[in-house]
């Protein structure tokens, strides 16, 4: 029997789940989750430059908009709803590393204190 | 053999169509900026290494232990530093594109299923198959590892070809590469291809490529690997079938195979399987067939480059693989006597060449 995501067979199986990101490798693991959370924050600014670059050609060749169009846009009532699950989902992008769980991994790999999880679900990649 | 047609594949010369039709690209923009983004960084942070020194002197000694010779390297604010940052950006990567297939998720496992069934080719799942512990732990800080996640395929491929592989290997150069260098049989016979732990297939396909007529499999120990590496294959067109089996159990006859290839198997899996398929690898290759293994260095090797690098770098190195890219298995890998492996096993091997493929490891054995 193999698990399922909304009906899905997925063929995945049980899991040891790793202590791989509870490491700390500065001073205080604070100074790690800035340092993570700003290359977030570096990969979210980005994707947002590339994604103007195309939208500002776009519509410069495509369809003549005034770029002043775009500075006075405002969004209806359930567009800002999908704008704060957007923002919502931003913020646990970047900065869920703030509240890492860390732990010493000092050691060698626990190999025999691993957990078994099950397989991922749609939670786990959220 | 006259049945056997060898093509001699040619990267740096693919078409248009070509790299249009192997590259691999996500439906959302975002995540592509994200992968961009994460090569971007990932090459920087290459370039920056390649040029790095410990600000402080350290003293060298045999006698340090790998964690030992880590935790000096570690003193080195600017080594610390750099550490968080690529085990960050690594995170990064693997976090975007898991969050891009969980986000689509019924897309994605659709277009699965829209292949499970589909040819060319065929795909073997096996539910029911007793994973055994060794595969179940998340290598390389991939979130469920190869077995946890239904995406682990997919994931698996496109964080390697977009983002950690550093533009190498956009439609799948490296591989071909590879597959090219692999050698034939003496006797020139080329009917059946087994790529082990083939994980998203991509030597896989190539080794079809450069042997079309030759029945070629893949086998993995992971449902969502063969799955998504059939779902590849067969959108290329390429007739492969892909099996979710065990390697050290392969279910195939006798001196089945003409070539076996495996590449960046071995240091995944524990001594003691590592033990058990050179034992199949062994009784699946007919006599005079070759098996071209790849991997990391392991003692008992005649030449240096065969064998793990005991400088003070290179011990750091070793904890930082084994315990940050968390991969479990590499040190007792890299404690087996491999030649002596394959030599008790009856295989011939070659170690008088250079590494065939970047530098790495990797021998042909001939089965006696």
């Amino acid at each position: 029997m193999t698990s399922t995501i909304n009906g899905h067979p997925t063929y995945a199986a049980d899991y040891f789940e790793g202590d791989w990101n509870k490491s700390v490798f500065l001073d205080n693991p604070h100074i790690d989750n800035l340092m993570t959370a700003l290359l977030g924050l570096g990969g979210e600014y980005w994707a947002m430059r590339r994604r103007l670059m195309v939208v500002e050609k776009l519509l410069a060749t495509k369809c003549g908009i005034d770029p002043s169009e775009i500075e006075t846009y405002h969004p209806s009532e359930d567009e800002q709803k999908s704008w704060d699950r957007e923002r919502d989902d931003f913020i646990r992008r970047v900065f869920s590393a703030l509240v890492r769980e860390v732990a010493d991994v000092s050691g060698p790999i626990d190999i025999e204190g691993a957990k078994l999880r099950p397989p991922r679900n749609l939670e786990d990649m959220s | 053999m006259a049945g056997t047609v060898d093509i001699k594949l040619d990267p740096k010369s693919l078409t248009a169509a070509d790299k249009a039709r192997r590259r691999v690209s996500f439906p959302r923009l975002d995540v592509n900026s994200h992968m961009h983004f994460a090569e971007g960084v990932k090459m920087w942070a290459t370039r920056r290494m390649a040029g790095a020194q410990p600000s402080s002197p350290i003293c060298e000694t045999e006698a340090l232990t790998i964690e030992q010779a880590w935790a000096a390297t570690m003193r080195d604010p600017a080594h610390a530093a750099q550490t968080r940052l690529n085990w960050s950006i690594h995170d990064f990567m693997w976090d975007r594109v898991c969050r891009a297939f969980g986000r689509d998720a019924d897309h994605f496992l659709a277009a699965m299923e829209a292949t499970d069934n589909d040819g060319p080719g065929s795909l073997e799942l096996n539910p029911a198959l007793a994973i055994p512990d060794y595969a179940r732990h998340e290598i390389h800080r991939q979130p469920g590892g190869y077995v946890g996640d239904p995406f682990g395929g997919w994931v698996y491929h496109y964080a390697l070809t977009l983002a950690h592989y550093q533009g190498r290997t956009p439609h799948g150069e490296l591989q071909m590469e590879l597959a090219n260098a692999v050698p034939k049989p003496a006797d020139g016979a080329v009917n059946r291809i087994l790529d082990i732990g083939c994980a998203s297939g991509v030597l896989t396909n190539a080794m079809k490529e450069r042997f079309p007529k030759a029945e070629t499999w893949g086998v993995d120990v992971s449902g969502p690997c063969v799955r998504y590496a059939h779902h590849r294959a067969a959108k290329l067109g390429l007739d492969i079938h892909f099996a979710q089996r065990l390697a050290e159990d392969t279910k195939f006859p006798n001196g089945h195979f003409d070539i076996v290839t495996d590449y960046l198997l071995f240091h995944e899996v524990s001594a003691e399987a590592a033990r058990k398929i050179v034992a199949e690898m062994a009784r699946i290759i007919r006599p005079g067939g070759v098996w071209c293994h790849n991997d990391a260095q392991t003692t008992g090797w005649p030449s240096e480059i065969h064998r793990p690098d005991t400088s003070i770098q290179g011990k750091a190195m070793a904890w930082n693989l084994y315990r940050h890219n968390y991969e479990p298995w590499y040190e007792a890998y890299k404690a087996l006597d491999f030649p002596a492996l394959l030599r008790d096993a009856g295989f011939d091997v070659d170690m008088s060449g250079p590494p065939i493929f970047r530098g790495r490891p990797s021998v042909n054995a001939v089965k006696r």
